[in-house]
């Protein structure tokens, strides 16, 4: 058994009860032996330094820690909006490095850099299998960060990614876990070597509605112009709306309707969140759209977003199986990261999703953070398995 | 050669001629069909536009149902949890209880993020906060110290009774910049927590951004939520009150039974007292009233002497008037032995109709003296568990009683039958003369006499049904009289069939003269 994955997880309100139960959880869970590795989800409730001190006491000293702070944690049958999560791995036969940037918002792509050298510096002469990292989400454009660590574990590299979301959309800050400390504006990761396997499936359930339209002027996360018009009118025209009146409706319009990018090469739309309408018209956007790409505008449906993460869940394990062949092992863990935008179109049917992937994966652990931000490769023609900044994004990350 | 060359150049005009001919006829059918091509992509583009307006259709559309929707879920999950707050609230009658129902799990469910609920007391003069979910310590303190250093103010918007928002209706007294300030909130609900008379105080609710959805509906939702904190407190209060009288009056019931136990103690006492009182008395007036009757027997017997006729006329009076004392003396002593518990009952199981049979026997001189008709009707094996000799009292005293109140040619009826508890009821009826309703109840004091023509004819002590209940109730049995004057009475009295008897249901209710 070369990985083994075990689940703890409480809603106790007061952080203390909520840690002990999730941790002693996770231990009787993990069966035997001694965690080498541990993942930890909270709420931003208990986002304080003492609440992974505590963990880091609980589960034991010199055990590494990565994790993140979400508005939501996703188990395999609940939302639970106040709460703790524990992961604890046994890695025997499989090599992992944990590293972590901080004050990564002067330097995003030096950042992302610095973090994918300290990961390789880790796993030298080992098989790299895939990383996982966890980002600060008041970064609005994390295209750059994603950059950088790709230059320096290239271009091809599997890597998947999340931003933990918080209850207010623009001002999305997040605690990082690493080890004993609880961080902001920084990044953890972990980089998987050796006999891991991993199956992946990212898919969101938005459709394209309307004509294409070129983005004629852009400059990082901001498009300034549409068809040469201010990009605003994009929405205007669409909705018969003032630029008041869908500021205030930004919230619900850019979840339901937001931009799609269309990649050379990829099957799905890339999908891009409004995050803000400045007075000359230009959308500030979640990650960067190139100048002269074509974009449309997405709709969805409950039924399509529930597709889509039963889509996602399939396609993970078809992946997985397709890595792990001959041997045709069994996922161990299933995590799941979901955009927080999701809930706008499914609402009380977001733990029909759960349900959704519980029906491909009946017997796996399965845990997951709401997210602001996704990071994960799409089927690429082009590229193998190359990884974008996505939105409103269901990523479904299997492991083996 | 000339014209060679002629021809030549003819040729070759020629041939130039049919080319210019062919490249415009190539010109004029490609622009032909650039023309159609033209048209299709004007066709095609028409068609896009038209798709893309109906598109902007479909967007709209979504984008109303999308909001319906998600009134129609908030809707649905504030009655959810509204649900939830009504269950719980029913399940307490506790005032701080109440407010410790509402769970932040709650709130959120019903699109908030804070929630702050404060009552005014009357007595200490001052706002009291009941509820406070989202909020810091500090934020509590200061929320609490702005709203009892600024009372009348909020007082005034709590007689409002209505509720105000950030987004709607608006109060009078304060304004909604205010509110939002003091509560730390951007959109919130303010609602006051009335009951049928007054106001309690008042609940606010609120985002912490201004981003959060809120409805109109939403004002509904939460002036019922207030309303039914209001209704929980008044139950809660109505309650309290209810427990404290209920209270109050147990401690009421405790003093009087606490007062009855004593005063049933003292006449207990008194009881006693009497009893030894009138023991020691009769046991004093033993002695002389058997000297008297010894020296009056001495003198009667004229073993002193002759006695003349007055004399001995008197000396017959005294002998009497002495039996009479000291029958009298002696029903007092086994009364007041009975009730002082010193008499030993020797129970032993006897045949009722036997010991009936003895009675009647004894008093045949009496019946057929006044020709009365006796019937009975016992079964041979109807036993009572009972002290012979003083159930022979018993029988000896109510029968000797009728025929007492019985005219010639009456009628004496016995009867006995099981009851359900163990027990035998006896019934002697008569046909006398009945005893009036008043003095149903007396007949069965010491001393008490009906005024009647036979008890004027025929002198008694007054002693014997009370001795008569004393023995029975020494039996665990009661008696009782029904009496229609002046058709006759019936004395029924229950009697013991084993040694440890439930306890009788009927109990002494009425008496007959005597």
């Amino acid at each position: 058994m070369p990985l083994d994955a075990a689940i703890g997880i409480s809603s106790s309100r007061d952080y203390r009860t909520a840690i002990t139960q999730a941790v002693i959880e996770a231990k009787r869970n993990l069966k035997s032996g001694r965690a080498s590795l541990a993942l930890v989800f909270s709420t931003f409730d208990f986002a304080a330094s003492a609440v992974i001190e505590n963990v880091s006491y609980l589960i034991g000293a010199g055990i590494p820690i990565i994790g993140t702070t979400s508005n939501a944690i996703l188990s395999a049958n609940r939302f639970v909006k106040c709460g703790v999560a524990i992961v604890l791995f046994k890695t025997e036969g499989v090599h992992f490095t944990t590293a972590c940037v901080k004050n990564i918002l002067g330097n995003l792509t030096a950042s992302g850099d610095a973090l994918g050298k300290q990961l390789l510096s880790g796993a030298k002469d080992i098989p790299r299998r895939f990383v996982l990292y966890f980002s600060d989400g008041s970064v609005t454009n994390n295209i750059p960060f994603l950059k950088g660590l790709q230059q320096r574990l290239g271009i091809s590299f599997p890597i998947v990614g999340a931003a933990g979301a918080s209850d207010n959309i623009k001002l999305n800050k997040t605690y990082l876990y690493y080890n004993a400390e609880s961080l902001d504006s920084s990044a953890v990761g972990i980089l998987w070597s050796g006999n891991v396997n991993f199956g992946l499936g990212v898919k969101h359930g938005w459709r394209p509605i309307g004509k294409p339209r070129r983005v004629s002027a852009a400059q990082e996360s901001t498009i300034k112009k549409i068809d040469n018009e201010p990009a605003i009118s994009l929405y205007q025209d669409y909705f018969a709306k003032e630029i008041p009146d869908l500021k205030k409706e930004l919230k619900r319009i850019s979840s339901l309707y937001p931009l799609g990018l269309n990649i050379s090469g990829e099957e799905e739309y890339i999908l891009r969140n409004i995050l803000g309408i400045r007075n000359d018209g230009a959308l500030i956007c979640r990650d960067e759209i190139p100048e002269n790409s074509n974009v449309r505008l997405m709709i969805a449906t409950e039924e399509s977003c529930l597709n889509a993460a039963e889509e996602a869940a399939k396609e993970a394990k078809e992946t997985l199986l397709q890595r792990a062949y001959p041997s045709l092992k069994p996922a161990r863990l299933i995590l799941v990261f979901n955009s927080v935008s999701r809930v706008n179109v499914l609402r009380r049917k977001m733990a029909q999703e759960l349900q959704a992937i519980k029906k491909v994966f009946p017997d796996t652990p399965l845990i997951g953070i709401c997210t602001c931000a996704e990071q994960a490769p799409l089927k690429s023609i082009d590229f193998a398995g190359k990884t974008y900044c996505h939105s409103q994004t269901i990523v479904i990350l299997a492991m083996n | 050669m000339y014209l060679s060359l002629t021809n030549v150049i003819f040729l070759v005009g020629s041939i130039g001629l049919l080319v210019i001919i062919i490249l415009y006829s190539v010109i004029i059918l490609k622009s032909g069909r650039i023309k159609q091509a033209e048209s299709a992509i004007e066709r095609l583009q028409d068609s896009l536009e038209q798709m893309d307006g109906q598109a902007k259709l479909i967007v709209r559309t979504d984008l109303e149902l999308n909001k319906i929707q998600e009134e129609l879920d908030k809707k649905i999950s504030g009655l959810y949890a509204l649900q939830k707050l009504f269950r719980a609230f029913a399940s307490t009658l506790d005032e701080k209880e109440i407010f410790n129902k509402i769970k932040p799990e709650h709130i959120e469910s019903l699109g908030m993020q804070r929630a702050f609920g404060f009552i005014w007391d009357n007595k200490e003069k001052g706002f009291l906060n009941y509820l406070c979910i989202g909020y810091s310590h500090e934020e509590i303190e200061n929320i609490g110290k702005e709203l009892n250093s600024n009372q009348s103010l909020y007082l005034k918007l709590l007689k409002e009774r209505r509720t105000v928002s950030s987004l709607g209706s608006q109060s009078k007294v304060i304004t909604a910049k205010v509110i939002e300030n003091l509560f730390k909130v951007k959109v919130f609900y303010l609602s006051p927590i009335l009951h049928q008379e007054g106001e309690y105080g008042l609940f606010c609710t609120g985002t912490l951004s201004e981003e959060a959805t809120t409805t109109e509906g939403d004002a509904e939702i939460f002036e019922i939520l207030s309303g039914s904190i209001g209704q929980a407190l008044e139950n809660a209060r109505l309650f309290e009150a209810t427990w404290r009288a209920q209270q109050e009056s147990e401690v009421k019931v405790e003093q009087r039974t606490k007062e009855l136990t004593e005063v049933v103690q003292e006449l207990k006492n008194v009881s006693k007292r009497k009893s030894e009182f009138v023991s020691a008395v009769s046991h004093e007036l033993r002695t002389p009233l058997t000297s008297i009757k010894g020296y009056a027997s001495i003198l009667l017997s004229e073993r002193l002497g002759d006695v003349p006729e007055p004399i001995k006329i008197r000396l017959e009076k005294i002998n009497r008037h002495s039996n009479e004392l000291v029958q009298m003396v002696n029903d007092l002593l086994d009364i007041s032995r009975i009730e002082s518990g010193k008499v030993m009952m020797k129970k032993q199981f006897c045949g009722l109709k036997g010991l009936l049979d003895d009675i009647l026997d004894l008093l045949s001189l009496q019946i057929k003296a006044k020709n009365i008709n006796i019937s009975q009707d016992i079964q041979n094996d109807l036993k009572v568990f009972v002290d012979k000799s003083q159930i022979e009292r018993v029988f000896l005293n109510l029968i000797a009683n009728a025929i007492k109140f019985t005219p010639e040619e009456g009628t004496i009826a016995v009867n006995a039958n099981l009851t359900e508890n163990y027990f035998i009821q006896v019934n002697i009826s008569d046909t006398g003369i009945g005893i009036p309703k008043e003095a149903q109840k007396a007949i069965f004091e010491e001393f008490y006499r009906i005024d009647n023509p036979v008890n004027e004819q025929v002198k008694g002590t007054g002693l014997g049904l009370s001795l008569v209940k004393n023995i029975i109730e020494a039996h665990r049995g009661s008696i009782w009289v029904e009496s229609q004057p002046p058709k006759g009475s019936t004395f029924s009295f229950l009697l013991p069939t084993q040694a440890t008897p439930e306890t009788p249901v009927a109990s002494t209710q009425t008496g007959e003269g005597k």
